[in-house]
């Protein structure tokens, strides 16, 4: 019996959601290409790991919720001893790399496919997401590099803030569960619509 | 009413659910006798109580939280379990 | 025009005209105009008929604390009741109607309510409407709702949008009156982050309404330089039409932005409104003080108005409230109206002050300008039928004088607007000096000016300009040195004068609610003293205005009538909302579908693309079936779904059961101690069925749990509880057992899951997966698991069996969900595979006797669900001590067993009780009850499953299902809960 090798063709969580208010006061552009795992450290581990994320990835885990980043991995603090690592264009590899850089120390799950993440930045991002997400996000409160687990319009969410783009604006990133996409995004397309919404690599 | 999570910082408390008295632990298997006051006979104190709150909806832990039951004004919260300052020596001797 | 708009002055746009309607008659005002001072420039007095009485009103004031004219805005689904004109700002094309009245404001029917006044008296609705009780219902409310009640809601959907957004600051400061903006300039000056809140949509408070000097200019020009400089700054937001409506716990504040109240309709994409929660450091209440009212006869006529609001409409709006106004005071402040209005060129009839000694300024100012002066006077009754004409003023001589006068402005002193100190529970304090309630001390909060008692506009510069520099410092900035700017001089004085005594008509206290001084007399004689009682036995202070007007008044006159002082009597405290919020603002975003967020499977799309019909499972939306074309009714296309995948094969999205990953060195000794059942034995690559407990010894979750790698569990968890689950699990590790090395997470999101089902479902999976695995008996065998390289993704298979067929449930990365469900549709081609939805598993999960969220009620044990020989011995695990108390082994328990109708054509319901042949229908003969219940396409006839007391030591007897509502009584037979294939030969296979 000849198999049939079905071609799977993978689907991004944001796909095809519609933008009903166009302009360029908020910009936004799925992140679908982000490898992301959860990292956990195991009990007692806490210092080894971070000792051997810096050896292996070059990352200074910093204690609170924040954001640490080098060469495209970033080790993003959600809670204590447990983050959210982000690769950039991952392919599948992004948790066998991780789990043989740090599985002695922490359980590693792949969440690449469990969190949909959108970069927000734009002019007016901080007023759009001041709207749904109940976290101070002044620009010395909410720096560059802030984590917050936190709720956006009765989502769970983990917002954190990147470098600001040339043009000297915030850049925030927000993930969500995959199953959330569409109603998150109707909230936060509603949200800023009065500025205008452009989404990046769309055309 | 505002939580300040020691990992998260200051939330509202509609991130986080309620559980109770802090103070009380599950008790040793080897005396039942116990269990029913532990799981059924709970003060309900006005005025300063030690209590659990979980950070659901936020960094998933579970926190000691002193408040004023009267007033909601909060005096500490700490960590219920503070898993980062754990060393491996402790690791080892569990 | 009547000649009520003066020729000039006002913060009013003259070139800008803009019409409106009221009652259906055309006006016209300006911008900067509200409702109610473009009525006033028309000459319109009479706005609204009261609540009880139905008697003619008039606008009191100028401001939110408005009780008589509510009027209803805008027509159609944007129809608005209850909106006070005194706020509302006009508008090009606005509709007012008044309320309240029918057939018309002019001749209302509801007036002959004042004549029976003597039945309307305190408690009316509990003295009037006792008897008979079924009348109540019937007859009375329907009557008192059409002939009270206040406007009409709009019964159309709204139309507009609206928001929630949140805010943070060091310092809030509410109210943007004189305190407010020096609080907000010392505050932001010193570098602190600040909020500036104010109801108005101009700033400036009372500085817009009276004629005041600050540092040289006008306290107009004063304000607009200082919004200016506020509005300069980065850190600071200044907050116009927002009413901070609430205060928290916390420092959180609610306040509603009025973003697009002043337009016809909002611009696009703007909301109407905009809920704000603010949460800030420090707060300083800069609320101001609202003017109290005489109690005198017929004080609510059209054209009797508080004194400040008089100069509210003539130095903001440019409107002189009458051309011959008197002014009836208690007050120094009363005599500034008078001043004011003579300067303007208005003839003054009179300044009546109930006072026999005023100040020499005051009496010099009189001369000078001829105003008729009454000392130790008291007006004791109007006249004039939809508006005043005249006045009758008991002189101090005790002789009478009428005087002719088209509007009176009456001033009984200030009392500060203190509610948002009452919110968290602060008890106001009463100051003898003052006369007035003053706010307490709060934490995190400075009161300051107006609000605190200090009723001149130097103590509210200087009071302001302290706070807000307290308050930046607190939080860490440095406030530099301010000294307030000087401001001409003003009297303060004030002699409270509760109630004019021997008034000619009622005497009203509380205008909103119609409650007179003698109602307040009335209800302290029949035993109601205390502030609490009065309050709900008159409803005194209730309404949208929240008795701003009429509170202290109205505890003045009780303490009077039990011979106490005012601060024994006490003060009933207010609550949020300040001023009414509507639904809308409350409810943002999330109303219609957006009422909660939703979550949809990977396979959703292909499956709206079927055509499936869809349910709410917790957040989730899952296919209930797929109905196929010619199919007429759903128990049809259940029937078809069932038949199918027992005969065949099918397949189900089971992605929405909760999937927990388990991993550390101690999560087999973890699982033992949360699961009844021994994990620890369970071997890599295999799958076991576990029961979770909460501690109380009830069920609380079922579910397997894969050994997919050493050390590594993947448990799943029904999906209403899959939250709960977690949140028991994390409290397991961290509170309970923080010794164990133990991680967890969620990865319910990370798969998609389907389950496939039927005696055809390996040959499906080996034509789908082409040997990415084998799938054989032997090589795959009943509860397996495996993870697997299946093209460029990982995957997951576990060999088990919901329907009690041959199945498997395949798990991919979400991703790939949709693309999967299409494949899995395309390989099953051959055997007709049919996908099927959450009704037709709960068919084949009935006919299999396994329980569902219908028997994991919360109220269960494992024994009473005929799981009691999981309980392991060898452990301890959570609930196990208690699971084995007296009651919870009781043999008498109500437990599983299976149901068949005896007459098998008949219908089960669930929910129906079960009573013994004979028995009468009585709550001590309840034996148990059906949960769930199913149409059985393989037995042809309807099944159920039921908690019945002794359970399976009963199979075989008959038992009467009673169900009143529905089906009646049907006679059903007790039968083991596994209809189906008992030996369970055909998942194995």
């Amino acid at each position: 019996m000849a198999h049939s090798q079905i071609e799977l063709t993978p689907r991004a969580a944001f796909a095809d959601l519609p933008i009903t208010a166009p302009g360029s006061g908020v910009v936004v552009q799925e992140r679908d290409e982000l490898g992301i795992a959860s990292v956990l450290a195991r009990r007692g581990q806490h210092e080894a790991l971070t000792k051997r994320v810096r050896e292996r990835f070059g990352i200074e885990l910093s204690p609170g919720p924040r954001r640490s980043a080098a060469g495209g991995c970033a080790f993003i603090a959600t809670g204590p001893g447990a983050w959210i690592v982000t690769v950039e264009r991952a392919s599948n590899g992004c948790v066998t790399s991780l789990t043989d850089a740090l599985g002695d120390l922490a359980a590693i799950s792949d969440q690449s496919d469990g969190q949909a993440v959108l970069r927000v930045s734009g002019p007016k991002a901080r007023e759009a997401l001041c709207k749904i997400v109940p976290i101070d996000l002044h620009p010395r409160i909410f720096r560059s590099g802030a984590v917050a687990a936190t709720v956006a319009a009765h989502v769970g969410a983990t917002l954190w803030r990147l470098d600001d783009d040339p043009s000297g604006h915030a850049v925030f990133e927000i993930a969500v569960f995959r199953s959330l996409a569409e109603s998150f995004w109707r909230a936060l397309s509603e949200s800023a619509a009065e500025f205008g919404v452009r989404m990046n690599g769309r055309g | 009413m505002r939580i300040q999570c020691p990992f998260c910082g200051e939330r509202d408390s509609s991130e986080f659910t309620y559980l109770g008295d802090a103070t009380v632990r599950r008790p040793d298997p080897s005396a039942p006798e116990q269990y029913f006051e532990a799981v059924y006979l709970r003060d309900n104190p006005a005025g300063r109580h030690e209590e659990l709150w979980y950070h659901g909806f936020g960094c998933r832990s579970w926190l000691r939280v002193t408040r004023d039951t009267r007033t909601h004004e909060i005096f500490t919260v700490e960590m219920y379990n503070d898993a980062t300052t754990e060393t491996n020596q402790e690791a080892a001797r569990a | 025009m009547s000649g009520h708009r003066l020729g000039k002055g006002g913060l009013i746009d003259r070139q800008r005209a803009l019409t409106f309607q009221f009652d259906g008659r055309r006006f016209t005002g300006h911008a900067g105009d509200t409702v109610a001072s473009a009525l006033l420039a028309n000459g319109v007095q009479l706005v609204g008929r009261s609540f009880k009485y139905h008697r003619p009103r008039g606008i009191l004031t100028a401001g939110s604390e408005e009780p008589n004219a509510l009027v209803e805005l805008r027509t159609g689904a944007r129809r608005e009741p209850n909106t006070r004109a005194t706020v509302a700002e006009l508008f090009d094309g606005l509709e007012a109607t008044s309320q309240n009245r029918w057939p018309s404001l002019g001749f209302d029917v509801g007036a002959i309510n004042s004549l029976l006044s003597p039945i309307f008296v305190a408690g009316f609705y509990y003295k009037t409407f006792m008897w008979p009780a079924a009348f109540w219902e019937k007859v009375y409310e329907p009557l008192i709702r059409k002939a009270a009640g206040l406007g009409r809601a709009s019964e159309q959907s709204d139309p507009d949008i609206y928001e929630k957004a949140h805010a943070f600051c060091d310092v809030l400061v509410i109210g943007g009156g004189a305190a407010g903006l020096a609080a907000a300039l010392s505050a932001a000056r010193a570098g602190a982050r600040v909020i500036l809140c104010d109801e108005d949509f101009v700033l400036g408070g009372r500085l817009n309404g009276d004629r005041r000097e600050i540092g040289g200019c006008s306290g107009v020009e004063w304000t607009q330089r200082a919004a200016a400089e506020l509005e300069s700054l980065p850190d600071v937001r200044v907050m116009r039409r927002t009413t901070v409506f609430g205060a928290y716990d916390g420092n959180t504040f609610g306040a509603v932005e009025r973003v697009s109240d002043h337009l016809p309709t909002p611009s696009p994409h703007q909301p109407r409104q905009r809920l704000w929660k603010i949460v800030a450091r420090r707060i300083v209440l800069a609320t101001g003080a609202i003017e109290r009212p005489l109690v005198f006869g017929d004080n609510d006529r059209p054209g009797v108005m508080m004194s400040s609001a008089a100069r509210t409409y003539l130095h903001r709006f440019g409107v002189a409230v009458g051309h011959s106004p008197v002014v009836f005071t208690s007050t120094d402040d009363g005599w500034v109206t008078a001043f004011d209005l003579a300067r303007a060129g208005i003839a003054v009839r009179a300044v009546i002050d109930t006072r026999t000694k005023i100040s020499a300024s005051l009496l010099s100012g009189a001369k000078q300008t001829g105003i008729y002066t009454l000392l130790g006077a008291q007006v004791v009754a109007t006249q004039g039928s939809h508006g005043l004409t005249r006045v009758t003023v008991r002189k101090h001589d005790g002789g009478m004088e009428n005087l002719k006068a088209d509007a009176l402005c009456m001033s009984g002193g200030w009392n500060p607007n203190i509610a948002l100190s009452t919110h968290l529970g602060g008890r106001p304090r009463w100051s003898d000096e003052l006369s007035v309630f003053l706010p307490s001390e709060l934490r995190g909060t400075i009161v300051a000016g107006a609000a605190r008692g200090s009723f001149t506009l130097a103590a509210a510069l200087r009071e302001g300009a302290a706070a807000g520099a307290e308050a930046a410092q607190s939080t860490g900035h440095d406030a530099p040195a301010w000294s307030a700017p000087t401001v001409d001089d003003e009297l303060s004085g004030v002699t409270p004068c509760w109630r004019i005594a021997d008034s000619r008509g009622k005497a009203f206290v509380d205008f909103q609610n119609d409650v007179t001084a003698d109602d307040v007399t009335l209800a302290a004689r029949e035993g109601f003293t205390s502030v609490e009682h009065l309050k709900r036995y008159t409803t005194l202070g209730m309404g949208t205005d929240q008795g701003r007007t009429s509170n202290v008044n109205g505890l003045a006159l009780l303490a009077a009538a039990t011979g106490r002082t005012i601060p024994e009597v006490g003060t009933t405290v207010f609550r949020p909302p300040y001023t009414p919020v509507s639904f809308g603002a409350f409810v943002g975003h999330h109303r219609g579908k957006d009422f909660r967020p939703t979550r949809l499977t990977a396979s959703h799309r292909w499956a709206a693309e079927r055509g499936a019909t869809f349910v709410e499972a917790a957040q989730w939306l899952r296919a209930q079936w797929f109905a196929e074309p010619g199919e007429t009714d759903w128990l049809q296309t259940v029937n078809r779904e069932v038949k199918s995948v027992r005969s065949s094969v099918g397949v189900c999205d089971v992605s929405t059961l909760g999937k927990i990953d388990i991993q550390g060195k101690d999560a087999a000794t973890f699982l033992d101690r949360v699961y009844i059942n021994m994990i620890s034995t369970l071997p890599v690559g295999k799958t076991r069925y576990g029961i979770m407990l909460r501690e109380d010894g009830f069920v609380m979750d079922d579910g397997t749990t894969a050994h997919i790698a050493p050390g590594h569990y993947v448990m799943s968890t029904t999906t209403v509880n899959a939250g709960k689950v977690m949140q028991h699990l994390e409290h397991a590790r961290q509170v309970t057992w923080p010794e164990l090395d133990v991680q967890i997470v969620s990865i319910t999101e990370q798969w998609a899951q389907y389950s496939i089902a039927g005696p055809n479902s390996r040959r499906l999976l080996e034509r789908l997966l082409g040997g990415a695995i084998d799938v054989s008996n032997e090589a795959f065998p009943y509860l397996a698991c495996a993870e697997f390289q299946w093209q460029s993704m990982r995957a997951r298979l576990f060999r088990v069996s919901f329907s009690g067929e041959l199945a498997f449930e395949l798990a991919v990365p979400a991703r790939y969900g949709d693309a999967t469900i299409r494949a899995l549709m395309t390989a099953g081609q051959e055997w007709g595979v049919v996908p099927y939805g959450l009704e037709a598993l709960g068919v084949m999960r009935i006919e299999k006797g396994h329980v569902a969220g219908n028997e994991l009620n919360g109220m269960t044990t494992a024994a009473d669900l005929g799981l009691g020989r999981m309980m392991s011995t060898k452990k301890d695990f959570i609930g196990r001590v208690l699971a084995g108390r007296p009651g919870l082994v009781d043999a008498n328990r109500p437990a599983l067993v299976g149901l068949k109708p005896v007459d098998r054509s008949k219908r089960l319901f669930a929910g129906a009780h079960f009573l013994s042949s004979g028995a009468t229908v009585a709550l001590n003969n309840d034996q148990g009850y059906l949960t769930s219940v199913a149409f059985s396409p393989m037995l042809d006839h309807w099944i159920g499953l039921g908690l019945l007391a002794r359970g399976q030591a009963r199979v075989g007897e008959r038992l009467r299902a009673y169900d009143p509502l529905r089906s009646g009584e049907i006679e059903v037979e007790v039968v083991s809960p596994v209809f189906f294939d008992p030996e369970g030969a055909r998942l194995k296979g």
